[in-house]
């Protein structure tokens, strides 16, 4: 648990309500939390922040979550940062071009809170 | 006996004659034509024997011995070669339409005028000596028998006392009503063929029937014949052959004569080409016509030596010998049978020969004089065919009335040998030109005209000019001084040439210089493109024919200038140039190197005529090109009929396809814009899908935190079910707001329709979004015109776009330091409402998509906006409905100006 | 396979057809006609028209032969 609570979490959604909702999740689990409402203010705060984990959703206005997926891979600073897709696409094809792009986990919204912390734990102990 | 039972069996012979040939040309129309085998053709073939050879074979036999055998030898010499050149000639000729001897010179030599021209006069000439003894031995064998065994005198009785006039004429309408009774384009009659058929039967066996007699009944056998007559010695001398008076000179010179008169003699090249019925014929017809040579040669000798036996001191004309015989022996019937014999051979002579003759005289010397002039052609054009048989009735009484003065002025005085000998030379003049012409390309019409006039000229200096002197037409001394008195002028011992017979003597010299001139003057001209393309079907007429047997393969060929005109005049100039080098690349064939359009280039031409003019129209045109015949007005005129309809149809055909492309274009429109809408639809839904799944994500996480955490600080709780209870309206709108879309799509029953004070509504909208504003801290501002400006529609609807725009406004205005003004203005039929803000404002490019579906702008620059992203495409919806316009005026940094525009209701 | 079994094409019938012709040509004229011609008999008949006649029927023989030949070829 101590792994839990030093690791850190970067949210990225352009949607606050939801970033409300996981930031107080996964605080309440221990976890460092970051925000960000865009694919630009994500990959600033990235550099500075170093997360273990990024939380990313996909559908966001400008550069999407694929794509800021991408652009954590070419940073080879970012080799250990893990990177969970939080979506409401959740059609077989959007998982497979997440997982090509980076991705180690793939969320559906609404999704449900226990599976979501379980899945982000999972991927700090073996991701 | 009696002239008139003579004159009533001739007269009912002529009628079993006109049976057959009515019975031949029935069963010809029925198609089962009775001539078409090779014993009929070899039977009418068999007009070679004539009243010459009836007749004068057995004169000439007791003359000379051996010596009338010649004659017949020469055609079996070459009925060896029939298989090879008959055959050829009968192809040349069918391919061709060749309808006589001179039009087949005149076709192998470009067609020429001139040598159909002389051809036919080089048979008329060389002909009529020929009739005239036919008439002779009819005349004389009528005189036989009527006078008790003597020949009258024909020479001193008036003519309009002469029998031998009246023969002429008869034989003249006989001909007329075999030969002329309708026109056949091919110069076919079966009717005649098996008339003539059935007189070489009959002459044939009255020769025998005689023959028999004479030696069986007169004589006991050959043995006995022969031995009588060979122990006198002016009979033993004519079969040794060191003491004739043939020699082997001669002899040569009587079988190259014949050879060339059995296939160039107008009548035989009219039986043995003309009305041939199938070139297969010839192969059988080639030994069976020299067995009946054999035939009816077999007892000439026999009644020549009983002749001589019987009537001693030379009182009966050994020409006469054939009746004399059984007359003198007190057979009357067996004479009438010879007579009938006779009279068939003459008969059948006469009427292919004339017939042959008329069709000559009118297609290479009338007609073309006819069509040289155009106000004739003009007026006669219409009953052409009438015309032409008038004029071959005309030259039949002609020819038979000049062979008949012939006769009274020279003919008596010669033998039937000698003088159809004249007429053998005349016609051997043809073989060069026609030889050469079908196996030697090289030969041209200059040299073909030089070869047949020296020849003609000669042949009449050397033995018909002679024979008038002879007669005392003419003087004497021209015979015995020379022309002009030059010694080597001498009709009968031309350069000096002495020792041989006249005939020899004629021949040699004529063929000599015709041999010389058509070789020499042909090597040094040139021939015309046309002699070009008649002289490589002729030479090679079985090249032509071996791609099949229809004579069409024959055709595929043309003068290379003619292919050219063709394609330049239905391909225009430069197409067709185009059209010939690309047949030159890829053949490499040098067209201007290529006189003749082979069948491949005319087949290149045709297949891009075709589609230039249609298939049909190309073959027909190219088809009259081919085969060289200038092509008629009136087909002209057809193809050019047809083209235009095949263009008309073409031309529907093609308006029709555009039909089709159009519907098929509209179908392919409404077809993407099926699937547009499709595609619309879908991201429709899963825009909505989305946008319905993220509230719900947020309300389901915070509701589940609520529930699931007891020790949530109060603030926490608040924010968090504050946020479930936005998250929850926003659902709410968003479903409000697609059925209102679906509303409006549907259908425009939604919208009520009633008059709308503009001023109150807006202040209404106005008051219920200012509150919001108030919060928002945005100065406001209201300026509605005091003009009483009403529209139509629906005042729900209009109150929430104004609403919608309203909330878009505050949306974007900055915080603290916004401005909004709600406007009402009259612009002209329509009023004007504008909310303008001083917002970020809208790049141009932007403008038209904000009022897209699930289109926020804003979401760019900085998150996104509460709303679901269809407000502005609802409200202009709901202004479209109302006849009005939704527009946004607006610069990056300046707000933006939304525009709305509502017509007017007129009071 | 015999040698006249061999189809026999038009070249060689061609070729018989005008060798027919010369050979006639030779036999019907001077100065092989001459041989024959000096008034002698065979069984009462001048031996100028045995030679003329049989030469003749043997020459209408060969011609007929020549032909039946090619159809006999053809409908093989």
């Amino acid at each position: 648990m101590n792994q839990n609570r030093s690791a850190k979490i970067l949210i990225v959604d352009d949607e606050p309500n939801i970033v409300v909702a996981l930031e107080f999740l996964l605080q309440q689990q221990g976890f460092v939390v970051e925000k960000a409402y865009n694919g630009q203010e994500a990959l600033d705060k990235l550099s500075s922040f170093r997360p273990g984990i990024v939380i990313l959703d996909v559908m966001m206005p400008g550069m999407d979550g694929f794509e800021v997926a991408r652009r954590i891979r070419q940073q080879p600073s970012n080799r250990n940062t893990q990177i969970i897709f939080l979506t409401a696409k959740g059609t077989d094809a959007d998982k497979i071009k997440g997982y090509s792009a980076g991705g180690e986990v793939y969320i559906t919204k609404p999704f449900d809170n226990d599976e979501l912390i379980q899945t982000v734990q999972e991927v700090v102990e073996f991701g | 006996m009696s002239g008139a039972i003579i004159i009533g069996c001739s007269v009912a012979y002529v009628g079993l004659l006109f049976v057959i040939a009515f019975w031949a040309e029935r069963r010809a129309k029925a198609g089962r034509s009775l001539v078409n085998n090779p014993y009929i053709y070899a039977l009418s073939l068999a007009v070679y024997c004539t009243a010459w050879t009836y007749y004068g074979s057995v004169g000439r036999a007791a003359t000379s011995g051996v010596g009338f055998l010649p004659i017949y030898l020469g055609p079996t010499i070459l009925a060896p070669l029939w298989l090879l050149f008959l055959r050829k000639l009968i192809l040349i000729s069918k391919s061709q339409r060749i309808t006589s001897v001179a039009d087949l010179i005149s076709s192998r030599y470009g067609k020429s005028t001139w040598l159909g021209l002389l051809g036919t006069v080089i048979a008329v000439f060389g002909i009529i000596p020929y009739i005239s003894i036919q008439l002779k031995a009819i005349a004389i064998s009528f005189d036989i028998l009527t006078l008790g065994g003597q020949p009258g005198d024909h020479l001193q009785v008036p003519f309009y006392a002469d029998t031998a006039l009246y023969i002429a004429i008869a034989l003249a309408i006989f001909t007329i009503l075999f030969g002329t009774r309708h026109l056949d384009p091919n110069e076919r009659h079966e009717g005649l063929v098996a008339a003539i058929a059935f007189e070489s039967l009959l002459k044939l066996a009255a020769f025998l029937a005689v023959g028999i007699f004479v030696v069986f009944g007169l004589y006991q056998g050959l043995p006995d014949l022969f031995t009588q007559a060979l122990q006198e010695e002016r009979i033993q001398r004519l079969l040794d052959l060191r003491a004739a008076p043939i020699d082997g000179w001669s002899w040569f010179w009587l079988n190259l004569l014949s050879m060339s008169a059995v296939l160039f003699l107008p009548r035989q090249f009219h039986v043995a080409v003309v009305e041939n019925t199938s070139a297969d014929h010839v192969g059988k017809a080639s030994w069976l016509f020299p067995l009946y040579l054999l035939l009816i040669n077999l007892f000439v000798l026999p009644i020549a030596f009983a002749g001589l036996l019987q009537f001693p001191g030379a009182s009966v004309d050994p020409d006469t010998f054939v009746l004399a015989l059984p007359l003198h022996s007190g057979q009357e019937l067996l004479a009438l049978l010879a007579a009938l014999g006779g009279f068939s051979a003459a008969t059948s002579m006469v009427i292919v020969a004339v017939i042959a003759l008329s069709i000559m005289l009118s297609n290479n010397l009338v007609l073309p004089l006819l069509v040289k002039s155009q106000t004739i052609q003009e007026r006669y054009v219409l009953d052409l065919p009438q015309r032409l048989l008038g004029i071959r009735r005309i030259s039949i009484v002609v020819v038979l009335l000049v062979s008949y003065a012939y006769f009274k002025s020279v003919g008596q005085a010669y033998t039937l040998v000698s003088i159809g000998l004249i007429s053998f030379t005349a016609v051997a003049q043809f073989a060069p030109a026609i030889v050469g012409g079908v196996y030697w390309k090289r030969g041209t019409k200059i040299g073909a005209l030089a070869g047949l006039l020296v020849g003609f000229v000669i042949w009449a200096f050397t033995l018909p000019l002679p024979t008038l002197c002879e007669t005392g037409i003419l003087d004497q001394s021209l015979i015995e001084q020379g022309l002009w008195g030059l010694p080597w002028l001498k009709p009968y011992s031309l350069f000096g040439l002495e020792g041989v017979d006249h005939v020899s003597h004629s021949a040699f010299w004529s063929l000599l210089f015709n041999v010389a001139a058509y070789v020499g003057v042909s090597l040094y001209t040139r021939p015309n493109a046309l002699e070009i393309t008649q002289a490589d079907l002729f030479v090679d007429i079985y090249k032509y024919r071996e791609g099949g047997t229809d004579y069409d393969v024959m055709r595929r060929q043309a003068k290379v200038a003619d292919v050219t005109l063709l394609l330049n005049r239905f391909l225009g100039p430069v197409r067709a140039r185009q059209v010939l080098q690309t047949y030159s690349k890829q053949t490499g064939k040098e067209l201007e190197r290529l006189p003749v359009a082979d069948a491949e280039l005319v087949n290149f031409a045709e297949t891009h005529l075709s589609g230039a003019i249609g298939a049909a129209s190309a073959k027909i045109i190219m088809a009259s090109v081919a085969k060289d015949d200038p092509i008629g007005l009136e087909e002209m005129f057809d193809i050019l009929e047809q083209t235009r309809e095949i263009m008309q149809y073409s031309k529907a055909l093609e308006l029709k396809s555009e039909e089709l492309q159009a519907t098929t274009r509209q179908l392919q429109t409404a077809n993407e814009q099926l699937k547009a809408l499709d595609r619309l639809k879908a991201d429709f839904i899963t825009t909505v899908t989305h946008e319905l799944r993220t509230p719900i994500t947020s309300i389901k996480a915070l509701a589940r935190i609520l529930q699931d955490t007891a020790d949530l600080p109060e603030e926490k709780r608040a924010e968090f079910l504050g946020i479930i209870v936005g998250e929850s309206e926003r659902i709410a709108r968003l479903i409000n707001q697609v059925l209102d879309l679906e509303k409006i799509r549907s259908a425009d029953d939604g919208f009520r329709k009633e008059v709308i004070l503009l001023q109150p509504l807006l202040r209404k909208a106005y008051a219920g979004m200012s509150q919001l504003m108030e919060e928002k801290q945005i100065r406001q501002s209201l300026e509605l015109t005091s003009t009483p400006l009403s529209v139509k529609g629906d005042p729900d609807k209009l109150t929430q776009v104004v609403i919608n725009l309203l909330s878009n406004a505050v949306k974007f205005s900055p915080p603290g330091d916004g401005l909004i003004a709600l406007r009402l203005k009259k612009r002209g039929a329509e009023a004007l409402i504008e909310v303008a803000d001083n917002g970020i404002g809208i790049a141009a490019e932007d403008q038209e998509l904000i009022f897209g579906q699930f289109t926020q702008l804003s979401d760019r620059e900085r998150g996104k906006p509460t709303g679901s992203g269809l407000g502005l495409y609802i409200s202009r919806q709901i202004v479209e409905r109302h006849g009005g316009r939704l527009q946004v005026d607006s610069k990056p940094g300046e707000g933006a100006v939304f525009q709305l525009f509502l017509p007017l209701v007129k009071k | 396979m015999s040698y006249r079994n061999l189809p026999m094409t038009n070249k060689d019938r061609y070729a018989k057809l005008v060798g027919l012709f010369f050979l006639a040509l030779l036999l019907f004229n001077f100065p092989l006609l001459a041989l024959f011609g000096k008034g002698g008999q065979w069984l009462g008949i001048p031996s100028v028209l045995w030679y003329l006649f049989s030469t003749w029927v043997v020459l209408i023989l060969l011609i007929n032969f020549a032909l039946r030949h090619k159809n006999s070829n053809r409908k093989n």
